[in-house]
């Protein structure tokens, strides 16, 4: 492991990724920056950029735009109380009463220096999880990869919700979308209606390029043009007195971070949203949250970015996205002719260990380039959405199109995007579709493979201990939340009797 | 709510027209499983809930524990309401006219087009920015996709496609 870590030091250093991965790291930080642009639409968006690339300088660029533009949808959350993206959210809360109280600039220094730390804890998780845990899959058979797609499928579609029927329908959907075309096992031609275009069958891009981004584009043209203000702040990183203060919050906000980002189907947002909440739980003085405290600035920032690294585990090891903009990163692999998986180690260690190192590059340089950045940015956001829009909507057509080169896939994303824009607006969530669709014939060849090593019986599944363990907690992560509701439904049930009887 | 029906009807009919379909997938394997029987049972947990939340929308009553995301994502669209319902469908229609045109036209007039009409439709400040933008993204897409990364890009037919060989 040391010396792929040195490897993939060589490789970072060579002039040409560099330069990429400091690109990377500077697109991330304007399309985190700018409300409408999240981290995953950018990283779709410079998907067709990718494929032309060599693969280490293409996930140098993906994979650091991925990390930075967590950090930077903090800069307008503080200043404008407009996330940049949705992990900022939560940054919204202490950021924004910092900004109203001239604290701005500290506000700033503190998410800079908080995103990068828990950036940088996170990613050596990463670097040394993702080993462990990928040699400990090299003995996974058939049995065990359908389990652990199930299980997947089964915590995103539970967990990313809050509405397990809403979120299995779109399990089932994304699922569903895979299965068009040839049957990889059979060669028998499925829903395709006689279409040589869908027999070759549905390609994962363009679904994902309608889904997210062209159904954004759809919601955003339909609203009113944003103010842009000139404020002028200055950033202060903080001093040795305030680290001090913040650091126990970011230590533990990083951990709670680093572990929600592991666990399929949460992410970032929810973990700075959780780790906002257990912050203000364990300080002393918990009324001030909301008030504007740095804290309340160091909390979700330092467990976003952890949570964004935590997520790369099961996507390097096990090749399993936890999210989806780890979904998108799945895709580009395949494009790139790579199979994310145990196997990659061995195949593909050197890519593997740059894409580790840069990311732990990319943190840290946050720390360096982000103080400049800010300085330009109030000039970046006065470009308006009206040429902004538009751009969006020709990067999405050609990334679709030069996938296959064809007409037809960006009629799919029109379809999708569609689809996914009605979808939202009725509170589906899209993660589980995503993971459907990307997941699909992982399942159903590995669920097939299983059932002639088995000859057709089922409790293959069950008499395998690590298949067992996975299916169980498959089976928890839907339970959870029923049981909950259940018992709040009782708890509440309590309390009126009680009061009634009172 | 009455989106969250017609989609769940919609649901409905999705997934029993190709259960049907599924269903009637050949097993020339002779194995329990063929290949219609992953989608069959697919479709089939798809049916069930959509079933499931048609009927949870007639009987939902108003109140609703939000979860943590929804409350985010509320904070998140605070004064960002949607003014003007309308752009949905010029957009839109802006870009079939575009998919279905890009065959018959070539890549760069039909671009150039679409993107100072999109200028226009998400409410550009001066058309002549909108065209300006619209020159720009095509040329920059030209250049950086068939020119310097050999995508091959539709030349349209006839008089577009000798155009677009000046270029590419």
């Amino acid at each position: 492991m040391i010396e792929g870590l040195i490897g993939g030091f060589g490789n970072l250093f060579v002039p040409f990724n560099l330069l990429i991965l400091i690109a990377g790291i500077l697109l991330g930080f304007i399309g985190g920056g700018i409300p409408g642009i999240s981290g995953t639409m950018l990283v779709i968006i410079l998907l067709p950029v990718s494929y032309a690339m060599d693969p280490t300088a293409a996930f140098l660029l993906l994979t650091s735009i991925y990390a930075t533009s967590v950090f930077s949808g903090s800069i307008s959350a503080i200043l404008f109380r407009t996330p940049g993206t949705p992990e900022a959210v939560a940054t919204v809360f202490d950021g924004y009463p910092m900004a109203q109280k001239g604290e701005g600039g500290k506000a700033l220094g503190v998410s800079i220096f908080s995103s990068a730390t828990g950036g940088v804890l996170g990613t050596i998780v990463l670097i040394f999880l993702t080993p462990l845990l990928a040699s400990f899959a090299l003995s996974f058979a058939a049995p065990e990869y359908f389990a652990l797609a199930l299980m997947g499928l089964t915590v995103v579609a539970s967990l990313s919700a809050g509405n397990l029927v809403k979120g299995f329908i779109g399990v089932a959907f994304g699922l569903f979308i895979a299965t068009i075309g040839l049957d990889s096992m059979t060669g028998t031609p499925r829903f395709t209606f006689g279409s040589g275009q869908l027999m070759s069958g549905i390609d994962f891009i363009p679904v994902l390029i309608g889904l997210f981004a062209i159904s954004e584009v759809l919601r955003q043209v339909q609203k009113r043009a944003r103010k842009t203000s000139n404020q002028k702040v200055r950033t202060e990183l903080p001093d040795l007195g305030l680290m001090k203060r913040i650091s126990g919050v970011i230590g533990r906000s990083s951990l709670l971070g680093i572990f929600i980002g592991i666990l399929p189907g949460i992410g970032a947002t929810t973990a700075a949203m959780l780790s906002y909440s257990e912050a203000a739980r364990w300080s002393k003085n918990p009324k001030e949250f909301g008030t504007g405290i740095p804290e309340g600035v160091a909390a979700p920032e330092s467990a976003n970015n952890a949570a964004a690294m935590g997520a790369m585990v099961p996507l390097l090891s096990l090749g399993i996205p936890g999210s989806a903009t780890t979904a998108i990163l799945l895709g580009a692999f395949i494009l790139h002719g790579i199979q994310p998986g145990p196997l990659m180690f061995q195949t593909q260690g050197s890519l593997v260990y740059t894409i580790l190192i840069g990311l732990l590059f990319a943190n840290l340089l946050i720390l360096l380039i982000a103080k400049p950045f800010i300085s330009v940015f109030s000039k970046i956001l006065r470009v308006p959405y009206a040429i902004i829009g538009p751009l969006i909507v020709l990067f999405c057509i050609i990334g679709t199109f030069a996938v296959r080169n064809s007409i037809f896939d960006v009629g799919v994303m029109l379809v999708f995007g569609v689809i996914g824009y009605f979808l939202e607006n009725a509170k589906f969530p899209l993660a589980p579709i995503v993971l459907g669709v990307v997941l699909g014939p992982i399942a159903e060849s590995q669920f097939v493979r299983s059932m002639q090593m088995s000859n057709n019986d089922l409790s293959i599944f069950f008499t395998r201990p690590i298949s067992l363990v996975l299916l169980l907690l498959a089976l928890i992560s839907v339970l959870y939340p029923l049981v909950k509701k259940w018992i709040n439904h009782r708890k509440t049930k309590h309390k009126g009797d009680s009061t009634i009887a009172s | 709510m009455l989106l969250e029906r017609t989609i769940s009807i919609i649901m409905i009919a999705f997934s029993a027209l190709f259960l049907v379909q599924s269903l009637q997938l050949e097993n020339r394997t002779g194995g329990l499983v063929g290949p219609g029987t992953w989608p069959a049972a697919l479709m089939i947990l798809m049916l069930v809930l959509s079933i499931v939340l048609l009927v949870k929308t007639f009987l939902k009553k108003g109140v609703q524990v939000k979860t943590a995301n929804e409350e985010a994502e509320d904070l998140a669209n605070e004064d960002d309401q949607l003014v003007y319902p309308k752009r949905f469908f010029y957009l839109l229609g802006a870009l079939i006219i575009y998919t279905l045109l890009l065959d018959y036209v070539g890549f760069i007039v039909d671009t150039l087009v679409f993107i100072f009409v999109l200028s226009l439709i998400f409410g550009v400040k001066h058309w002549s920015r909108g065209l300006l933008t619209g020159i720009l993204a095509t040329a920059g897409a030209v250049v950086l996709f068939p020119i310097l990364l050999n995508t091959p890009f539709p030349r349209g037919v006839g008089i577009f496609s000798t155009f677009s060989l000046l270029f590419y």
